[in-house]
Protein backbone atom coordinates (compact mmCIF):
# COMPACT_ATOMS: atom_id res chain seq x y z
CA UNK A 1 0.00 0.00 0.00
CA UNK A 2 0.93 3.33 -1.16
CA UNK A 3 2.29 5.43 2.15
CA UNK A 4 0.89 3.04 4.72
CA UNK A 5 2.91 0.82 7.45
CA UNK A 6 6.06 3.34 7.08
CA UNK A 7 5.90 2.24 3.08
CA UNK A 8 8.02 4.00 0.27
CA UNK A 9 5.60 6.84 -0.66
CA UNK A 10 5.97 10.21 1.65
CA UNK A 11 3.77 11.18 4.22
CA UNK A 12 0.42 12.44 2.73
CA UNK A 13 1.02 11.04 -0.77
CA UNK A 14 -1.60 8.37 0.33
CA UNK A 15 -4.03 10.33 2.01
CA UNK A 16 -4.22 12.44 -1.48
CA UNK A 17 -4.61 9.66 -3.41
CA UNK A 18 -7.42 8.23 -0.78
CA UNK A 19 -9.42 11.50 -1.02
CA UNK A 20 -8.94 12.91 -4.51
CA UNK A 21 -8.98 9.70 -6.84
CA UNK A 22 -11.98 8.76 -7.03
CA UNK A 23 -13.05 12.27 -8.10
CA UNK A 24 -10.56 12.21 -10.80
CA UNK A 25 -11.72 8.61 -11.70
CA UNK A 26 -15.63 10.18 -12.09
CA UNK A 27 -14.81 13.32 -13.72
CA UNK A 28 -12.01 11.59 -16.18
CA UNK A 29 -14.24 8.86 -16.87
CA UNK A 30 -17.43 11.35 -17.63
CA UNK A 31 -15.26 13.48 -19.79
CA UNK A 32 -13.68 10.11 -21.74
CA UNK A 33 -16.84 7.34 -21.57
CA UNK A 34 -13.54 5.35 -21.03
CA UNK A 35 -12.61 3.28 -17.89
CA UNK A 36 -8.68 2.66 -19.36
CA UNK A 37 -8.50 6.36 -20.18
CA UNK A 38 -9.77 7.03 -16.44
CA UNK A 39 -7.11 4.43 -15.47
CA UNK A 40 -4.23 6.27 -17.40
CA UNK A 41 -5.11 9.78 -16.46
CA UNK A 42 -5.17 9.32 -13.11
CA UNK A 43 -2.27 7.40 -12.80
CA UNK A 44 -0.54 10.18 -15.00
CA UNK A 45 -2.19 12.84 -12.73
CA UNK A 46 -0.73 11.69 -9.33
CA UNK A 47 2.54 11.22 -10.55
CA UNK A 48 2.58 14.53 -11.71
CA UNK A 49 1.45 15.46 -8.16
CA UNK A 50 4.14 13.70 -6.55
CA UNK A 51 7.27 14.89 -8.83
CA UNK A 52 6.01 18.47 -7.94
CA UNK A 53 4.13 17.87 -4.29
CA UNK A 54 6.71 20.08 -2.82
CA UNK A 55 5.48 23.33 -4.02
CA UNK A 56 2.24 22.50 -4.40
CA UNK A 57 -0.75 23.61 -2.17
CA UNK A 58 -2.01 21.15 0.44
CA UNK A 59 -5.38 21.93 1.26
CA UNK A 60 -8.33 22.75 -1.35
CA UNK A 61 -6.08 24.18 -4.19
CA UNK A 62 -4.25 20.82 -4.59
CA UNK A 63 -7.69 19.55 -5.25
CA UNK A 64 -8.20 22.06 -8.45
CA UNK A 65 -4.78 21.69 -9.15
CA UNK A 66 -4.91 17.72 -9.86
CA UNK A 67 -8.37 18.25 -11.80
CA UNK A 68 -6.86 20.95 -14.09
CA UNK A 69 -4.06 18.49 -14.80
CA UNK A 70 -6.37 15.68 -15.08
CA UNK A 71 -8.92 18.01 -17.79
CA UNK A 72 -5.32 18.72 -19.37
CA UNK A 73 -4.07 15.01 -19.89
CA UNK A 74 -7.76 14.63 -21.05
CA UNK A 75 -7.32 17.19 -23.82
CA UNK A 76 -4.15 15.56 -24.95
CA UNK A 77 -5.71 11.93 -24.76
CA UNK A 78 -8.43 12.90 -26.89
CA UNK A 79 -6.27 14.48 -29.73
CA UNK A 80 -4.16 11.32 -29.21
CA UNK A 81 -7.05 9.30 -30.11
CA UNK A 82 -8.43 12.03 -32.84
CA UNK A 83 -5.15 11.87 -34.43
CA UNK A 84 -4.29 7.40 -33.90
CA UNK A 85 -8.35 7.15 -35.77
CA UNK A 86 -7.58 9.59 -38.71
CA UNK A 87 -4.34 7.67 -39.29
CA UNK A 88 -6.57 4.38 -39.87
CA UNK A 89 -9.12 5.79 -41.74
CA UNK A 90 -6.06 6.96 -44.02
CA UNK A 91 -4.88 3.21 -44.34
CA UNK A 92 -7.97 1.58 -44.75
CA UNK A 93 -9.19 4.49 -47.24
CA UNK A 94 -12.14 5.66 -45.32
CA UNK A 95 -13.21 9.40 -45.00
CA UNK A 96 -13.56 11.17 -41.71
CA UNK A 97 -16.50 11.75 -40.03
CA UNK A 98 -17.36 15.01 -40.22
CA UNK A 99 -20.94 15.39 -37.96
CA UNK A 100 -22.92 14.56 -34.99
CA UNK A 101 -23.63 10.97 -37.07
CA UNK A 102 -19.74 10.76 -37.13
CA UNK A 103 -19.11 11.91 -33.63
CA UNK A 104 -21.83 8.54 -32.79
CA UNK A 105 -19.72 6.48 -35.02
CA UNK A 106 -17.02 7.71 -33.06
CA UNK A 107 -18.97 6.25 -30.05
CA UNK A 108 -18.96 2.88 -31.78
CA UNK A 109 -15.44 1.70 -30.70
CA UNK A 110 -16.08 2.99 -27.62
CA UNK A 111 -16.61 0.96 -23.90
CA UNK A 112 -20.40 -0.34 -24.19
CA UNK A 113 -22.23 2.87 -22.62
CA UNK A 114 -25.11 3.89 -21.93
CA UNK A 115 -27.23 6.83 -23.60
CA UNK A 116 -26.64 9.43 -21.52
CA UNK A 117 -23.13 8.90 -21.45
CA UNK A 118 -23.25 8.87 -24.82
CA UNK A 119 -24.95 12.29 -25.09
CA UNK A 120 -22.32 13.44 -23.02
CA UNK A 121 -19.69 12.46 -25.28
CA UNK A 122 -21.17 14.42 -28.20
CA UNK A 123 -21.08 17.47 -26.88
CA UNK A 124 -18.16 20.01 -27.12
CA UNK A 125 -15.52 19.88 -24.79
CA UNK A 126 -16.15 23.34 -23.16
CA UNK A 127 -19.54 22.34 -22.42
CA UNK A 128 -19.06 18.87 -21.58
CA UNK A 129 -16.60 19.88 -18.83
CA UNK A 130 -18.75 22.64 -16.81
CA UNK A 131 -21.65 20.06 -16.74
CA UNK A 132 -19.42 16.74 -15.78
CA UNK A 133 -17.58 19.54 -12.81
CA UNK A 134 -21.03 20.42 -11.71
CA UNK A 135 -23.39 17.06 -11.74
CA UNK A 136 -20.19 14.68 -11.29
CA UNK A 137 -18.41 16.58 -9.07
CA UNK A 138 -21.03 18.42 -7.16
CA UNK A 139 -18.87 22.50 -7.33
CA UNK A 140 -20.23 25.52 -7.53
CA UNK A 141 -19.87 27.76 -10.47
CA UNK A 142 -17.17 30.06 -8.78
CA UNK A 143 -15.15 26.71 -8.21
CA UNK A 144 -15.88 25.31 -11.62
CA UNK A 145 -14.72 29.26 -12.90
CA UNK A 146 -12.30 29.34 -11.17
CA UNK A 147 -10.37 25.64 -12.09
CA UNK A 148 -11.15 26.43 -15.96
CA UNK A 149 -10.15 29.99 -15.51
CA UNK A 150 -13.18 31.68 -16.57
CA UNK A 151 -15.89 33.58 -15.17
CA UNK A 152 -18.71 32.53 -13.27
CA UNK A 153 -21.26 34.28 -15.54
CA UNK A 154 -19.47 31.91 -18.36
CA UNK A 155 -19.67 28.73 -16.47
CA UNK A 156 -23.30 30.08 -15.78
CA UNK A 157 -23.73 29.71 -20.03
CA UNK A 158 -21.98 27.16 -20.32
CA UNK A 159 -23.96 24.93 -17.91
CA UNK A 160 -27.38 26.26 -19.15
CA UNK A 161 -26.02 25.30 -23.14
CA UNK A 162 -24.94 21.96 -22.01
CA UNK A 163 -28.35 21.19 -20.57
CA UNK A 164 -30.16 22.25 -23.42
CA UNK A 165 -27.87 20.06 -26.23
CA UNK A 166 -28.23 17.18 -23.45
CA UNK A 167 -32.17 17.16 -23.54
CA UNK A 168 -32.26 17.98 -27.30
CA UNK A 169 -30.07 14.44 -27.75
CA UNK A 170 -32.16 12.63 -25.13
CA UNK A 171 -35.65 13.74 -25.88
CA UNK A 172 -36.47 10.07 -26.51
CA UNK A 173 -35.51 9.02 -23.21
CA UNK A 174 -35.78 11.92 -20.95
CA UNK B 1 -39.26 32.13 -23.25
CA UNK B 2 -35.69 33.93 -24.16
CA UNK B 3 -32.30 32.28 -23.33
CA UNK B 4 -31.56 34.53 -20.79
CA UNK B 5 -34.56 33.60 -18.97
CA UNK B 6 -34.30 29.50 -19.54
CA UNK B 7 -30.69 30.13 -18.28
CA UNK B 8 -31.50 31.51 -14.99
CA UNK B 9 -34.20 28.56 -14.52
CA UNK B 10 -30.83 26.26 -15.16
CA UNK B 11 -29.09 28.61 -12.94
CA UNK B 12 -32.09 28.36 -10.24
CA UNK B 13 -32.05 24.12 -10.27
CA UNK B 14 -28.36 24.50 -9.05
CA UNK B 15 -28.84 26.89 -6.40
CA UNK B 16 -27.21 29.07 -7.84
CA UNK B 17 -29.39 32.27 -8.05
CA UNK B 18 -29.50 34.51 -4.57
CA UNK B 19 -31.99 36.51 -3.02
CA UNK B 20 -34.05 38.47 -3.84
CA UNK B 21 -33.90 37.13 -7.22
CA UNK B 22 -34.34 33.74 -5.70
CA UNK B 23 -37.75 33.82 -4.81
CA UNK B 24 -38.90 36.07 -7.36
CA UNK B 25 -37.83 33.28 -9.89
CA UNK B 26 -39.97 31.00 -7.44
CA UNK B 27 -43.03 32.86 -7.50
CA UNK B 28 -42.66 32.97 -11.26
CA UNK B 29 -42.14 29.58 -11.44
CA UNK B 30 -44.93 28.58 -9.59
CA UNK B 31 -47.04 31.00 -11.94
CA UNK B 32 -46.19 30.55 -15.34
CA UNK B 33 -46.53 26.47 -16.67
CA UNK B 34 -44.06 27.78 -19.47
CA UNK B 35 -41.78 28.29 -16.56
CA UNK B 36 -42.34 25.49 -14.97
CA UNK B 37 -42.03 23.20 -17.75
CA UNK B 38 -38.66 24.41 -18.21
CA UNK B 39 -37.50 23.93 -15.00
CA UNK B 40 -38.83 20.46 -14.90
CA UNK B 41 -36.52 19.89 -17.94
CA UNK B 42 -33.80 20.62 -16.54
CA UNK B 43 -34.63 18.36 -13.61
CA UNK B 44 -35.15 16.02 -15.68
CA UNK B 45 -31.75 16.31 -17.63
CA UNK B 46 -29.85 16.23 -14.12
CA UNK B 47 -31.88 13.46 -13.31
CA UNK B 48 -30.86 11.28 -15.79
CA UNK B 49 -27.21 12.21 -15.58
CA UNK B 50 -27.47 11.45 -11.73
CA UNK B 51 -29.24 7.74 -12.56
CA UNK B 52 -26.08 6.73 -14.99
CA UNK B 53 -24.70 3.73 -13.26
CA UNK B 54 -21.19 4.62 -12.08
CA UNK B 55 -18.80 1.67 -12.73
CA UNK B 56 -16.62 -0.14 -9.53
CA UNK B 57 -13.60 2.00 -9.73
CA UNK B 58 -12.56 -0.24 -6.87
CA UNK B 59 -10.12 -2.68 -8.94
CA UNK B 60 -8.88 0.27 -10.72
CA UNK B 61 -8.01 2.30 -7.53
CA UNK B 62 -6.02 -0.43 -6.67
CA UNK B 63 -4.04 -1.53 -9.62
CA UNK B 64 -3.50 2.37 -10.18
CA UNK B 65 -1.79 2.39 -6.21
CA UNK B 66 0.07 -0.30 -6.70
CA UNK B 67 1.88 0.85 -10.44
CA UNK B 68 2.45 4.42 -8.26
CA UNK B 69 3.99 2.54 -5.47
CA UNK B 70 6.13 0.67 -7.91
CA UNK B 71 7.56 3.44 -9.83
CA UNK B 72 8.15 5.61 -7.17
CA UNK B 73 10.08 3.89 -4.27
CA UNK B 74 11.27 0.11 -3.40
CA UNK B 75 9.17 -1.50 -1.29
CA UNK B 76 9.77 -1.07 2.46
CA UNK B 77 11.08 -4.61 3.62
CA UNK B 78 13.66 -3.87 0.89
CA UNK B 79 14.10 -0.17 1.53
CA UNK B 80 15.54 -1.26 4.88
CA UNK B 81 17.57 -3.68 3.96
CA UNK B 82 19.65 -1.83 1.97
CA UNK B 83 19.71 0.33 4.65
CA UNK B 84 21.12 -1.94 6.77
CA UNK B 85 24.03 -2.81 4.41
CA UNK B 86 25.29 0.63 4.17
CA UNK B 87 25.72 1.00 7.72
CA UNK B 88 27.55 -2.41 8.10
CA UNK B 89 29.78 -0.77 5.52
CA UNK B 90 30.33 1.96 7.43
CA UNK B 91 30.68 0.52 10.55
CA UNK B 92 33.35 -2.04 8.98
CA UNK B 93 35.10 1.28 7.33
CA UNK B 94 34.99 3.01 10.83
CA UNK B 95 36.16 0.24 12.61
CA UNK B 96 39.48 0.18 10.20
CA UNK B 97 40.25 3.51 10.12
CA UNK B 98 40.27 3.63 14.03
CA UNK B 99 42.46 0.46 14.10
CA UNK B 100 44.76 1.99 11.33
CA UNK B 101 45.31 4.74 13.28
CA UNK B 102 45.92 3.25 16.57
CA UNK B 103 48.38 0.79 14.70
CA UNK B 104 50.05 4.18 13.11
CA UNK B 105 50.26 5.96 16.43
CA UNK B 106 51.82 2.73 18.21
CA UNK B 107 54.63 2.71 15.08
CA UNK B 108 55.74 6.38 15.27
CA UNK B 109 55.68 6.94 19.20
CA UNK B 110 58.61 6.99 20.83
CA UNK B 111 59.61 4.17 23.03
CA UNK B 112 60.18 5.99 26.27
CA UNK B 113 57.45 7.08 28.43
CA UNK B 114 58.13 10.83 29.49
CA UNK B 115 60.24 11.60 32.81
CA UNK B 116 57.77 11.80 35.71
CA UNK B 117 60.10 14.82 37.03
CA UNK B 118 59.54 16.64 33.68
CA UNK B 119 55.84 16.01 33.53
CA UNK B 120 55.54 17.58 37.32
CA UNK B 121 56.89 20.50 36.11
CA UNK B 122 55.63 20.91 32.70
CA UNK B 123 51.92 20.49 32.71
CA UNK B 124 51.12 22.10 35.40
CA UNK B 125 52.90 25.02 33.91
CA UNK B 126 51.40 24.73 30.91
CA UNK B 127 48.51 25.07 33.11
CA UNK B 128 49.10 28.17 34.34
CA UNK B 129 49.16 26.53 38.47
CA UNK B 130 51.83 27.06 41.16
CA UNK B 131 52.19 24.22 43.02
CA UNK B 132 52.75 23.73 46.42
CA UNK B 133 54.89 21.32 48.19
CA UNK B 134 52.13 18.83 48.88
CA UNK B 135 50.44 19.53 45.63
CA UNK B 136 53.49 18.40 43.84
CA UNK B 137 53.76 15.64 46.20
CA UNK B 138 50.51 14.37 45.19
CA UNK B 139 50.74 14.76 41.50
CA UNK B 140 53.86 12.92 41.94
CA UNK B 141 52.47 10.19 43.49
CA UNK B 142 49.32 10.03 41.11
CA UNK B 143 51.66 9.83 37.99
CA UNK B 144 53.92 7.00 39.44
CA UNK B 145 50.60 4.95 40.52
CA UNK B 146 50.53 1.02 38.83
CA UNK B 147 48.23 0.75 36.27
CA UNK B 148 46.65 -1.91 35.77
Amino acid sequence: MVGEGGGPVPQGFSQVYEAWSPLLFRIVYRMTGRREAAEEIVQEAFIKYYERRDVLPTDEGLKFWLIRVARNLTLNYEKRRGRERRALERVFHEPAPRSDKGALEKLTDAESVGDVQKALLLLPENLRTVLVLKEYAGFAYAEIGKMMNITEGNVKVRVFRARARLAQLLKEVL
Amino acid sequence: MKDIERMLVSAHEDGEVESPWKQRLEKRLADDPVWAAEAALHRRVKAALAADPEPDWAPARERVREALTARHALPPVARRAHLTWISVAAAALLVLAAGGGFWLGRQSAPTGAPDVAEVQVQVPKAMGLKLSGEGQLLMASTLQRPTH
